[in-house]
């Protein structure tokens, strides 16, 4: 078994593509539609590494980050943006919040699954 | 923007790999070839928006949403719901209407894939697993369609167009432009 990756979208599709990809490269694949969904995965499994979108309904992408970054246990997790944001602000923000990386989609497979060993623990 | 005599109203123009999206009383137009666009609303505001899109053809394998041609589809539905949704849309009271796909030059002999029909798929596959239903829709066939969505009232006009080979040669510039894209632009940046 691959490390365990959760898969923060709202979007069903974008999750189902990602899954495609990640279960390809024989990880583990966990999903969550927003940000509050994450955290409950989160506080449930052990995961290793959380791919998020940004834009959320309930619990936005960097709102989640900064929990994450404040939560005992999980504080260390490393978590990558996955946005169709490419603003630099945004990007900025996404770095304060205490994102790990950023990838604009639409994302080249072979960078992702290179990105995510780079910062797999 | 220009002004639309004929239409009344202002009329942003969108080609390939462009959206819009508006809270006003204006048209947003394009002209579509194998290309797909999507029309996407929330009446109870109102606001809606158009996307011009197409799964690029070197890559299509199958129509599959896991596929890889289809995140470039996902891709540009994603860039118009989150647009309309940060204009106060609301995800659930969307709705969709789907336009294009049609076959504006002959599909090669050696074509294994049909490329119209997989864009044509992928729109529609995309709004099912999304849970968006489709109001209305003219997909297929050999003619270009030139269509005005009026995003007021979620309204759309729509002709069809004979000159398709124009349109066919900016879709293929599209088309190596995503591959493109992807290659140089996808670089993840590391905090």
């Amino acid at each position: 078994m691959g490390a365990s990756i959760l898969i923060v979208d709202d979007s069903v599709s974008i999750r189902q593509s990602v899954r495609f990809i990640l279960e390809q490269s024989g990880y583990t694949v966990f999903e969550a539609a927003d940000g509050l969904e994450g955290l409950k995965r989160l506080s449930e499994q052990k995961i290793q590494l959380v791919i998020s979108d940004v834009n959320m309904p309930n619990m936005d992408g960097l709102t989640m980050v900064k929990k994450i970054r404040e939560t005992e246990g999980i504080k260390f997790v490393p978590i990558l943006v996955l946005t169709t944001e490419s603003q630099g602000s945004v990007v900025e923000e996404g770095k304060k919040a205490g994102a790990t990386g950023w990838i604009v989609k639409p994302f080249n497979n072979e960078k992702l699954i290179e990105t995510i060993k780079k910062v797999l623990p | 923007m220009r002004f639309n005599a004929q239409l009344s109203r202002p009329e942003q123009y969108i080609g390939p790999g462009g959206f819009y999206s508006s809270r006003d009383d204006i048209v947003i137009s394009t002209l579509l070839g194998s290309c797909i666009s999507v029309a996407l609303y929330d009446r109870a505001l109102p606001v809606g928006g158009l996307n011009h899109f197409m799964l690029p053809e070197s890559r299509m394998e199958e129509s599959t949403l896991g596929a890889e041609s289809a995140k470039f589809g996902v891709n540009a539905m994603e860039l118009l719901i989150n647009d309309i949704l940060k204009k106060g849309g609301e995800k659930k009271r969307l709705r969709a209407k789907v336009f294009g796909g049609s076959t504006v030059i002959a599909l090669k002999a050696e074509a294994i894939i049909n490329v119209p029909k997989m864009n044509i798929e992928f729109a529609f596959g995309f709004l099912d697993v999304e849970r968006i239903p489709v109001d209305s829709y003219s997909v297929g066939g050999a003619l270009a369609r030139k269509i005005y969505f009026f995003p007021h009232d979620a309204r759309v006009l729509m002709r069809f167009s004979g000159s398709g080979s124009g349109i066919a040669h900016r879709e293929t510039i599209y088309s190596n432009r995503l591959l493109e894209q992807e290659r140089n632009e996808g670089r993840p940046i590391l905090f």
